[in-house]
Parts: C-alpha cells; sequence; structure tokens
C-alpha cells in the first residue's frame, strides 16, 4: 500500500515538480494550493504526511498547521515546514510549534526523500 | 625708574635733608655759644674794673702797701681781658668801644702810676691825712676813667645780649622753616610715592575686581617700565589670554547647544547632573531649560519606564560605553533608539569620575536597516522559488524521470546546474550573512567531538584535494577533545577555511590542526599555496573583501566565506585571525571556548 503525501504549494511550477518526483518515487501525492483547501484535503485523503509551504495566500503555513494540530483527526500527521525565506524564522518555528520538521527551498532531491522517510510512519 | 632705586633715592634724600638739618643746628649752637662768650667777657670786664677801683681805693684812701702789687696783677688781666673782648667783638660799633676802653685803661693805667710815683717822691701820708691837690686831680681822673670803661663794658654786655637774642630768634626761623622744608619734602616724597607705586597697584586691584566680576574686554594699562608696570602688562596680556580661551569655550557651548545630539556630564558616584544641553532634552522629551536641571539627580529626571533601557547602558563597564545601542520608549509608546558614546572622565585624582556622554538619535537609520532586511529577506524569497522550480525541472530531465537523455543534452544540462547551485549558494551565503550582521542567527550549542568532525571534513574535501593531487592532513591532539558548538556552524567554518586552503594551494599539503591552548581550543588550517599579502588581511574577514583582495576567481566562491566565518566564531565568543608569521603559504587560525 503506498504512502499518501499531501503537498501543499502556491507556486504551480514547484508543485508540479514536486508532484512528478514523489510521485515516481512511488508515493500517492495529494495537493492542495491554500489553507482551507489543503485542511480539505488532509480530512478526506487522510495523508501519511505533509509538506506545508509556509507562504500561501489568505492564510500562512504556520496558521494551517496551528489549526490541523488543534483538530483530533488531523493533529497525528507528520508536517514537513517548507520554505523559500532563508530567515531563521522557519527554524525557530518548527521548533516552536513542534512540527516534525522543515526544509528550504531549492532542496536536493536527496535530501527531500531523507527527511520525508524519517517521519513517515 | 625700577621700584628699588626709586626708594633709594628717596631714602638719600631723606639722609641729606637730615645732615642739612643737623649742620644748621650745630652752626647754630656754636653761634649762641659765642654770643654767651661776648655777654660773659663783658660783664668780666665790668667786674675786673670794679675790683681795680677796690684795689685803687684801698690805696688811695688806706696807703695799702699792697695795693701796688694786687693793682698790677690785677691791671694784666684786665689787659688780658680787654685783647679776649677784642677777638670776640667784630662789629665795628663793638670795636670802637673797645678802642675807648683800651684808651680808658692806658689812661687809668698812668693815672695810677702817676699816684704811686708821686706818693714815692713824698713824704708817704698816713691813713685819714688830707689829700693834697695833685692826688686829688689823679684820683679824679682814675675814676672817671674808670667809670667810662664801666659804662662802656656795660654797652657791650648790652650788645652781646642782643645779639644772642636776635640769634636766638634766627635760629627759631631757621628751624621752623627747615622743619617746613622737610614736611613739604616728605608730602612731596609719600606723593610721589603714591602716584608711582600705590596708585598703579590700586588700578591693578580695581582692575582685577572689575575682571573677575566678567568683563574681560578691560585693561589695566600701564607704560611703566617698573615691577609694578611689568605685572600690570602681564596682567593685561593674562586678561587677553582668559578672553581667547572664554571665545573658544564660548564657540564650543554653541555648538554643543546648537547639536541635535545630546551631551550629558554626570556623576556616577551619586548620579547628579553636572551638564547637560538641549539636543538631550528634545531626545527625552523634556521641558524646561538644561539649567534648570542641572544638579538634580539623573534617575529622578529620566525616571519613566521608557529610559530603563538607556539607564542600564549607562551603568555598564565604563570601557564597554563605545557605540553602545539602546531603546528608549517615549510617553506616547513610540521606539526610539538611540546611540550611546560615553567616556568616564576623572577630574582630579582625588575627585569623584564623571561620565561624559553623547547621545545620538539612530532611530532612522534603524528603520532604513530594518526595511534593508526585509526588503532584502523578501527578494531572496522571491528569488528562490522560481530558481528552485528551475532546478527542480533540470533534475527531473536529469535523474530520468521524463525519459532517457541524450549525453550532449545532459551534458548541457549539468552545467546548468552547476551554475544554479552556486547561485542558490551565493543567496545562501548572502543571507547567513545578513541573519548573522543583524545578529538574529541562533546557535544551536552541542557537544560537539572534535575528532568526529575532523572525519567528516576529510570525507567532504578528500576527493577535492585528491583531484589536486594534495596532501589533505588533520591532527588532533586528543581524540576525546571536545567543544560546545553549532555542529553545523562549525563545520561551515572548517570547511570554508580548508576548502579556500585547496583552491589556491596547487601543489604541497593543507594541513587542518586542532590543540587545546590557553583553556581554549585551537583550530588551525595551514596550505602550501600562494600565501596573502601582509596588506590584505585587514580587508579579508569583510564582506566581499576576497574578492577586493583579488584572490577569489570569479567561479568558485561567493566573497563572503570569511565574513560569515568571523561572525560565526564570534558569536561561538571566538577570535579568527591570519597567522603573520606564517611563511610557507596562509595560516589561518581560530578559537573556541572549551566547553563553553
Amino acid at each position: 500500500m503506498p504512502k499518501t503525501i499531501l503537498v501543499v504549494d502556491d507556486e504551480p511550477d514547484v508543485m508540479k515538480f514536486a508532484v512528478l518526483r514523489l510521485e515516481k518515487a512511488g508515493y500517492n501525492v495529494l495537493t492542495a494550493v491554500d489553507g482551507a483547501a489543503a485542511i480539505e484535503a488532509a480530512v478526506s485523503g487522510h495523508p501519511d504526511l505533509i509538506l506545508l509551504d509556509i507562504k500561501l495566500p489568505k492564510m500562512s503555513g504556520y496558521e494551517v498547521f496551528k489549526q490541523m494540530r488543534a483538530r483530533p483527526d488531523l493533529a497525528a500527521i507528520p508536517v514537513i515546514l517548507v520554505t523559500a525565506d532563508a530567515s531563521v524564522s522557519i527554524a525557530r518555528h518548527t521548533v516552536e510549534l513542534k512540527a516534525e520538521d522543515h526544509i528550504l527551498k531549492p532542496y536536493n532531491a536527496e535530501e527531500l526523500f531523507e527527511k520525508i522517510r524519517r517521519h513517515i510512519r | 625708574m625700577k621700584l628699588g632705586s626709586r626708594l633709594k633715592v628717596i631714602s638719600i634724600l631723606h639722609m641729606l635733608f637730615a645732615l642739612v638739618l643737623a649742620t644748621v643746628l650745630v652752626w647754630i649752637f656754636e653761634r649762641v655759644g659765642t654770643e654767651g662768650q661776648k655777654s660773659c667777657s663783658a660783664s668780666q670786664l665790668v667786674k675786673s674794673v670794679f675790683e681795680i677801683n677796690l684795689i685803687a681805693n684801698d690805696y688811695i684812701l688806706y696807703h695799702e702797701p699792697r695795693a701796688v702789687e694786687q693793682w698790677r696783677s690785677k691791671q694784666e688781666s684786665l689787659s688780658a681781658e680787654i685783647l679776649a673782648s677784642e677777638a670776640l667783638f667784630t662789629r665795628p660799633k663793638h670795636l670802637e668801644i673797645l678802642r675807648e676802653i683800651r684808651g680808658d685803661y692806658e689812661r687809668i693805667k698812668g693815672s695810677f702810676a702817676e699816684l704811686v710815683a708821686q706818693r714815692g717822691r713824698n713824704l708817704p701820708a698816713s691813713a685819714g691825712a688830707a689829700v693834697p691837690e695833685f692826688e686829688k686831680t689823679l684820683i679824679v681822673h682814675l675814676l672817671a676813667d674808670s667809670h667810662r670803661i664801666v659804662s662802656n663794658a656795660s654797652l657791650l654786655e648790652k650788645a652781646g645780649f642782643s645779639d644772642l637774642a636776635e640769634d636766638q630768634k634766627k635760629a627759631a626761623w631757621v628751624m621752623v622753616s627747615l622743619t617746613v622744608l622737610l614736611m613739604i619734602f616728605i608730602f612731596l616724597a609719600t606723593a610721589v610715592f603714591r602716584r608711582k607705586m600705590v596708585d598703579p597697584i590700586v588700578r591693578l586691584q580695581q582692575g582685577a575686581g572689575i575682571i573677575g566680576s566678567g568683563n574681560l574686554d578691560y585693561q589695566v594699562g600701564s607704560a611703566e617700565q617698573d615691577e609694578i608696570g611689568q605685572l600690570s602688562r602681564a596682567f593685561d596680556a593674562m586678561t587677553l589670554h582668559l578672553k581667547a580661551s572664554r571665545t573658544e569655550i564660548e564657540v564650543y557651548r554653541r555648538l554643543v547647544e546648537m547639536t541635535g545630539d545630546g551631551v550629558l556630564r554626570f556623576r556616577p558616584a551619586d548620579g547628579r547632573i553636572l551638564f547637560l544641553n538641549r539636543g538631550l532634552l528634545r531626545l527625552f522629551d523634556l521641558g524646561g531649560e538644561p539649567r534648570q536641571l542641572t544638579g538634580k539627580m539623573l534617575p529622578e529626571v529620566l525616571g519613566h519606564d521608557g529610559c530603563r533601557g538607556f539607564i542600564e547602558a549607562l551603568c555598564r563597564d565604563p570601557r564597554d560605553l563605545r557605540n553602545v545601542e539602546c531603546l528608549y520608549k517615549t510617553f506616547s509608546g513610540e521606539d526610539r533608539w538611540l546611540l550611546l558614546n560615553a567616556f568616564l572622565f576623572e577630574e582630579s585624582s582625588k575627585g569623584p569620575k564623571v561620565l561624559e556622554a553623547v547621545v545620538k538619535d539612530i532611530s532612522e537609520r534603524k528603520r532604513i536597516e530594518n526595511f534593508k532586511d526585509e526588503v532584502i529577506r523578501n527578494v531572496s524569497h522571491e528569488l528562490r522559488t522560481p530558481l528552485h522550480a528551475v532546478r527542480e525541472g533540470i533534475n527531473v530531465i536529469l535523474d530520468g524521470l521524463v525519459g532517457t537523455v541524450e549525453e550532449g543534452h545532459r551534458d548541457i544540462l549539468t552545467t546548468v546546474k552547476g551554475n544554479l547551485d552556486r547561485l542558490v549558494r551565493l543567496i545562501n551565503n548572502f543571507l547567513d550573512f545578513q541573519s548573522l550582521d543583524a545578529g538574529v542567527l541562533k546557535l544551536k550549542p552541542v557537544k560537539v567531538r572534535l575528532s568526529d568532525l575532523l572525519e567528516e571534513i576529510r570525507s567532504t574535501l578528500g576527493p577535492l584535494a585528491r583531484n589536486k593531487n594534495l596532501d589533505l592532513r588533520f591532527e588532533c591532539e586528543d581524540a576525546r577533545m571536545e567543544a560546545e558548538a553549532d555542529r553545523d556552524r562549525l563545520v561551515q567554518v572548517i570547511l570554508n577555511l580548508a576548502g579556500n586552503a585547496i583552491k589556491f594551494t596547487e601543489r604541497g599539503k593543507v594541513a587542518v590542526e586542532v590543540r587545546q591552548k590557553d583553556g581554549e581550543v585551537e583550530i588551525s588550517v595551514a596550505d602550501t599555496g600562494i600565501g596573502i599579502e601582509a596588506s590584505d588581511i585587514p580587508k579579508l574577514f569583510t564582506r566581499f573583501g576576497q574578492l577586493e583582495a583579488g584572490k577569489f576567481h570569479a567561479s568558485t566562491g561567493t566573497g563572503l566565506g570569511l565574513a560569515i566565518s568571523k561572525k560565526i566564531i564570534e558569536q561561538h565568543g571566538g577570535k579568527i585571525w591570519v597567522d603573520p608569521g606564517y611563511r610557507a603559504g596562509s595560516r589561518f587560525v581560530f578559537t573556541l571556548p572549551l566547553n563553553a
């Protein structure tokens, strides 16, 4: 049974390659382009891991993360925070929000897969 | 004339006057003495004539035989007295009288001798016998002549007395006029003394008073060549000097008043304000005049909560008061950034120390810096997102996820990817540096076993060194040595230094050594490469310093590596430097606190 990964990103180009790579690696991939869609997809798709971009329209990734953790049905899903913003806040937020991990764009495929394997159950 | 010689002249004049006075007195006394002698000699004459008459009487009436002898001796002494008087009296009138006296004397002498001769020729008459006729005539002559001598001598005596009185009168006049002269002289001398010596001193004293009360334009002024004149001129010069100094102080005071920066002087011992300017009042939104706050306690004046940051900054170690940034919250809740520069000043070896501080409002600069950081962050984000997409696209192709790739295409795509990687590295470094520069990068210190760290670096750099045929060596003094550091950042620094060493070395070796020294961990990276010019060393650790030093090849680095390394090491509490004594190539050294 292939594992399901939810990719949340508002950049369609980035999304396109991520989906391609993850599917080629044998994962079942769900997508969402904003916070509301992400929560909806998480509820309906039961992903095993979420790649959550911080910079999203309307609702920030942090806010989406908090809402997910507040819901009993979603709280247990591991989340890797993703951002292209290299300022330190991402690392700090990861620790403060108790997210599983974070990764900085642009990332290497090996790095991404290593982190996914570490957190997927 | 000098004061000393002036005083000498005055005292000599006084002495001369005293001498003249004494001489006059002596002369007067002598004159008075002479006049006295004259009267005396005249009295003596009167007395002698009476005596000689008595003797003559004895002889004539009582035929006293011894009377002749007595007469003779008396007659001689009378003659001597007349001579003496002649020597004393000098006026012609008196000399005329004396001539008469001398004539009468000769006559009584002749009359008496005649009488004695007559009595000798005749029988000696007995006492009480009738007087012969010729004797009567002689006796009458004798008496008459004697009488005239007496009356003449009395005249002389009187003349002597009147001369004495006249001389006394003259002497009194001389004395009075001399005294008056002396008084005039003393008065004049005092006046001169006053004009030449006392007045200038009084003027000097008044001048000192005027200048002391603040009028520095006043000049005592003196053309005198004496000491007081010199003193006056020195005093005037001093006043001019004082005025120049005060003008200078005024200029500084105006500048201090004009500047928008705050200037503060206060005594840390008791917190009392010694001086502050309007700029400081404006910075802290204080009303009133600077003068009103002088002498008050600093914590009272800046008592509200918003000043806490500033007060705390002032209380730091005085050596640490260069470019201190502190935050001030205004009453309206606005944040104001202040830059504090202060110096602890010792006015005297005993007195309390004074802190002199200049405070600058750097809120605008801070705002611009924050804005700049914000812009950089946003731009970097906007750069990364498309870069990521491009890079991922190429990776997807290269990984064969969309079908096989021809060898020629693969080669081109690999080159494109390499350049993209470099662009990503540059942006990463740049952001690293920004974060480090702003001091917002937080280290995650853990215990790091240094020998493990070296292994990791060997595995990363080994292939690179082998490609250039370089001998890459690692030496660790003690395999168990540990330091507390942010592992990733520490690796970043050593990779940067060792990577640079390999980059700039064509043959020979690159040695990374770890040892313990003076309670610190010392890590050095030495190479046998091209080395570094001494003049380039100061630039090395600055942003793009490597670029300026001309060592950087456009294809291989970002120009930020060393600046970032320095920031990282300093944030760890260590130091980084270039060993200036190393000649074989270049040698970078940095320290970390041991288990800090």
